[in-house]
């Protein structure tokens, strides 16, 4: 039998959760991605906060409504051309009194390749199951929850947003592009058109998934060696246990489930 | 920014002149800013012509080959009377005037029988000055076009294109010196006779006014003048006789 048994109820377990979260802070990423006809870059930054553990034995830690606050960086950039067609002006004429017709030639306009910068901050709210890993690593016994799936994110509603957001900017910098303004609305219903059928929501998965899928919670952190009394005297040395081995399993106690940690020790 | 300035022509763009004399004209195509550094590779060759014979328009192209502004052709046979057009259909062809050795002959500074074409766009009120400072001026009013998140309206605005606009001008004065057009329009402005002028838009003058200065015209000097290599100076190209229209 193990010789120190340690258990922390529901409650319990939601405080040392919202300690974690402090401590694991703003997590961040980038990368880029293609998206149909365009380049996307992004920065995306997370944190996570909030949420209630829901026990439920023998070894599921469940975490609900963990708010997952993200903010996203994207920067889109294609080729007018991939989006509408070539356009020419037409030759045009005048009569120029007592000289003639004088004529330009037809002109055609080289589309330019444009940046989007796109700015998004929103939190999506997911229940994840995680389970326990205890693992003892440079000398600390360090026992923390994983998440066991990818939890289904719920951005769809983040994702309509973004595509008028990615509208919005659009048209804001397409208007500086000669010859453009008139054909603006087609552009923009152009652009978002692709991006929608590219999928946003296949974006914004792969880029925040990372950020859930296999995140791990500390919640308990302890030397393997650790002084238990300190020393009074010249011939009275400090006293010192060793975790010899960490167990943790969640249990029903009967009124409540609880997490309980097992600890051999040894002097 | 949209801007119009002669003396940097640009793709949407075009510098026109009228050879009312037979002869050889030759010229540089320069990039602006450099002016002076170039002979003049390129020709316009103008034979006697009949009288009453109605205008012709001929094309030439600049496109940058081999990091120059090449025209195409080089050699332009033309007759009395005619019109030769430059424009450069690439949008990334750097700015560019075309400078020839008669003082005649210059998009940075427009004499008798010339003209420049500018398509816009985008709106905005577009003022325009003569950078050489004779003191002529105007104004393009470019409105966006109406009804063009429609098929019906795109077309109408595409038939709109391909009316331009005109402004004449004549001594000091330029007709109309106010005028509106939609967005995409071309507008000529067509010189007369004019004292050498530029068709510049102000705010370019406003961001470098000392950049107002009257560019010097192609030299025939049969090879290019390269800058003073260390220790030892380089020989001036002889000056050209004082040119008569």
């Amino acid at each position: 039998m193990a010789e120190i048994i340690a258990a922390v109820d529901e409650a319990g377990a939601t405080d040392v959760m919202h300690d974690a979260e402090s401590q694991l802070g703003t997590q961040g990423d980038s990368g880029s991605s293609s998206l149909g006809p365009f380049n996307a870059s992004y920065g995306a930054s997370v944190f996570f906060s909030g949420g209630v553990i829901d026990l439920r034995p023998p070894d599921v830690i469940r975490v609900q409504d963990l708010h997952m606050n993200y903010s996203l960086n994207f920067t889109f950039s294609f080729d007018i051309s991939d989006i509408i067609p070539d356009f020419c002006l037409p030759r045009v004429c005048v009569n120029v009194p007592c000289v003639g017709r004088v004529c330009t030639p037809r002109i055609c306009i080289n589309w330019p390749t444009v940046t989007i910068p796109v700015s998004y901050s929103d939190f999506v709210l997911f229940t994840g199951d995680f389970k326990l890993d205890i693992v003892l690593s440079g000398g600390f016994w360090d026992v923390g929850v994983v998440v066991v799936g990818i939890p289904n994110l719920q951005i769809s509603a983040a994702a309509a947003a973004i595509l008028i957001l990615i509208g919005l900017s659009a048209a804001a910098v397409l208007l500086a592009v000669p010859f453009i303004g008139p054909l603006l609305a087609l552009v923009v219903a152009g652009v978002t058109a692709a991006i929608a059928i590219a999928g946003v929501t296949g974006l914004l998965g792969p880029i925040l998934t990372p950020f859930v899928s296999g995140l791990r919670f500390s919640v308990y952190r302890q030397p393997q060696n650790f002084e238990v009394v300190p020393a009074s005297g010249a011939i009275d040395p400090a006293v010192r246990v060793t975790l010899d081995a960490v167990a943790a399993e969640v249990a029903h106690n009967g009124t409540e489930d609880e997490l309980v940690l097992s600890i051999d020790i040894s002097p | 920014m949209d801007t119009l300035d002669s003396r940097a022509l640009r793709y949407t763009d075009c510098f026109g002149q009228r050879f009312m004399r037979a002869g050889r004209f030759p010229y540089a195509v320069v990039r602006t800013g450099q002016q002076g550094l170039t002979d003049a590779p390129f020709a316009v060759i103008v034979d006697k012509g009949a009288d009453g014979r109605p205008m012709d328009q001929h094309e030439v192209t600049v496109n940058v080959v081999d990091r120059r502004l090449v025209a195409q052709p080089a050699e332009l046979r033309i007759v009395e009377g005619d019109m030769v057009l430059w424009n450069a259909p690439e949008g990334d062809t750097p700015p560019y005037a075309i400078a020839g050795e008669k003082e005649f002959f210059s998009s940075a500074a427009l004499q008798n029988e010339s003209g420049f074409t500018h398509a816009f766009g985008l709106p905005g009120e577009y003022e325009w000055r003569d950078a050489n400072g004779s003191g002529l001026g105007g104004t393009v009013i470019v409105r966006p076009p109406e009804g063009t998140d429609t098929e019906a309206g795109r077309r109408r605005w595409m038939d709109q294109l391909a009316e331009g606009a005109l402004v004449m001008i004549d001594g000091r004065r330029a007709d109309p010196a106010k005028l509106e057009i939609v967005t995409g329009q071309t507008v000529f402005f067509i010189v007369v006779k004019a004292p050498g002028i530029t068709i510049t838009d102000v705010r370019l003058l406003e961001r470098d006014p000392t950049r107002i200065v009257k560019p010097e015209p192609a030299r025939r000097t049969g090879r290019v003048v390269k800058p003073a290599a260390k220790g030892r100076t380089v020989k001036k190209a002889k000056k050209a006789p004082a040119k008569r229209r």
